[in-house]
């Protein structure tokens, strides 16, 4: 997935301003950054929702990606089960994918949401649900727009480990957009920091198993990993 | 002081006992209007319409003159209903095609509609023109709700489909149309219920070989009130039963979704 000198503006505001990236297949890069930096916009010209003034992407735009929204995007006359295996190659057996959702729903804890409707969940559930509904889909690019936003902290750690093995066992390429640190230094091959649009990178570490050279590559650039 | 849930039955109850009572008073008023008329020429009384009704249903021509009423509504709601669908999703998905049926529609819907049946007598023989009256007037009810429910549609959701490459077939079966229907329904129904009022209007003056139209003149030339009124009870209830079948179809699998959205 290549960003070859992108430009990509917002009426005055300029958001890529001669951007270039390089993402490897088969691993999961963490884009870092505040909000409002560009990170979703980069998501979405990768899923090709959105196009670039200018500059050349060579991506997956034109093969279906597996895309966690901001929103949950749940379909809400079907029930959880039903939203998560909507995704899914129906090639296969009605029940044999029924089972896979439930799965995956036991996965992301919720299992005992299964039957329930999308407006019967509360916010973190419906978030759950639609990541359950990422993991669900065949393609081999995954797209995260901040992942576990709206998940208590303890929940979140144990996702990130299991969305982590997950993605990793399917060998899918991963883009993730974030501005927390932890779920960044937790599922990350390679964590990219932009700095406030025009974007810029202002730290590319592709290192993250050590978590304390990760901190201390991050507050180089004056960011900091919060305390676990 | 009752709980909850026995306030709510009590409010259900109450609401059963209201719809009961609410037709016999007003077949208690009917009665009583028919006597203080006392001529049935007039106002029949309930008595001699349930009579007139019994000898209507179990004449042997009765099956073939509801069935060709129903059928030529069922035509022509079925000729309104693809009309108004394949203008309508492309009025609501481009303006320029909005704008370009903008005059025809506001005409077909301004036009009387005792002008479109006599219109439709000069072009059309009489067992045509019926169905080409109930579709014209039905129509831009059916458009109007079509606009509305593909507009109704959530981008974000349609956005979803497209990132995870959803197919057409799946993409309409699954998300179009349960997008579409809670806002068609509406419509749709009081299309029906025009439909078959309309119809009726065009039998009556087209005078088909057969339908509930015709035999409504031919009680009126009889001079025959109380078959009046007893056709006008077998209509009540084809319009009722098309309503019910249009309800259970649309309703099917989205009463638990419809009644979620609103919690």
């Amino acid at each position: 997935m290549t960003f070859a000198r992108l430009t990509k503006r917002f009426g005055p505001k300029v958001v890529f301003d001669d951007f270039s990236l390089v993402v490897e297949p088969g691993g999961c890069t963490v884009i870092l950054g505040p909000s409002g930096c560009g990170k979703t916009t980069l998501l979405r010209i990768a899923a090709g929702l959105s196009q670039p003034d200018s500059g050349e992407t060579r991506t997956f735009a034109r093969r279906p990606v597996a895309f966690l929204f901001q929103e949950p995007r749940l379909l809400p006359w079907k029930n959880v089960a039903a939203n998560v295996s909507y995704v899914m190659d129906h090639r296969e057996p009605a029940d044999k994918r029924d089972t896979k959702a439930r799965d995956l729903l036991d996965r992301v804890e919720l299992s005992d949401a299964a039957d329930l409707l999308p407006a019967e969940l509360s916010g973190g559930m419906a978030r759950r649900a639609a990541l359950a509904r990422a993991l669900a889909s065949p393609a081999d690019t995954l797209l995260l727009d901040e992942p576990f936003v709206s998940i208590d902290t303890d929940l979140k750690r144990r996702l990130a480990v299991v969305v982590a093995a997950e993605f990793r066992d399917r060998s899918q390429t991963v883009l993730c957009a974030t501005h927390d640190l932890e779920v960044a230094a937790t599922i990350a091959d390679r964590i990219v920091v932009f700095s406030p649009a025009p974007v810029g990178i202002i730290a590319d570490i592709t290192d993250t198993g050590d978590r304390a050279a990760v901190q201390q590559r991050l507050e180089a650039v004056a960011v900091g990993l919060p305390d676990p | 002081m009752p709980d909850g849930g026995a306030a709510s039955r009590e409010a259900v109850r109450r609401r059963r006992i209201r719809r009961v009572v609410s037709p016999l008073l007003g077949l208690s008023a009917w009665h009583i209007a028919s006597v203080v008329v006392g001529r049935s020429i007039i106002l029949p009384s309930p008595r001699e319409t349930l009579v007139e009704l019994s000898y209507i249903v179990l004449s042997p021509t009765f099956g073939s003159v509801v069935g060709a009423t129903v059928v030529r509504v069922l035509a022509s709601f079925a000729i309104s209903l693809l009309a108004s669908l394949a203008i309508g999703i492309a009025a609501g998905l481009w303006p320029a095609v909005e704008d370009t049926f903008h005059a025809p529609i506001t005409i077909t819907r301004s036009v009387p509609t005792m002008g479109i049946i006599l219109l439709s007598l000069i072009w059309l023989d009489s067992e045509g023109a019926p169905l080409l009256v109930a579709a014209l007037v039905s129509f831009p009810i059916m458009y109007a709700s079509v606009v509305t429910a593909i507009r109704a549609i959530d981008p974000l959701l349609s956005e979803m489909n497209t990132v995870f490459g959803i197919g057409l077939f799946r993409r309409v079966r699954e998300f179009y149309v349960p997008s579409m229907v809670p806002h068609l329904r509406a419509g749709v129904a009081a299309a029906l219920g025009l439909t078959v009022k309309v119809m009726i209007a065009a039998e009556v003056l087209s005078q088909p070989n057969e339908g509930i139209g015709t035999m409504f003149q031919i009680e009126r030339a009889r001079l025959n009130t109380p078959g009046v009124f007893a056709w006008c009870l077998v209509v009540i209830v084809i319009a009722g039963t098309l309503d019910l079948v249009l309800t259970r179809l649309s309703g099917r699998g989205s009463a638990r979704y419809i009644s979620a959205r609103a919690a």
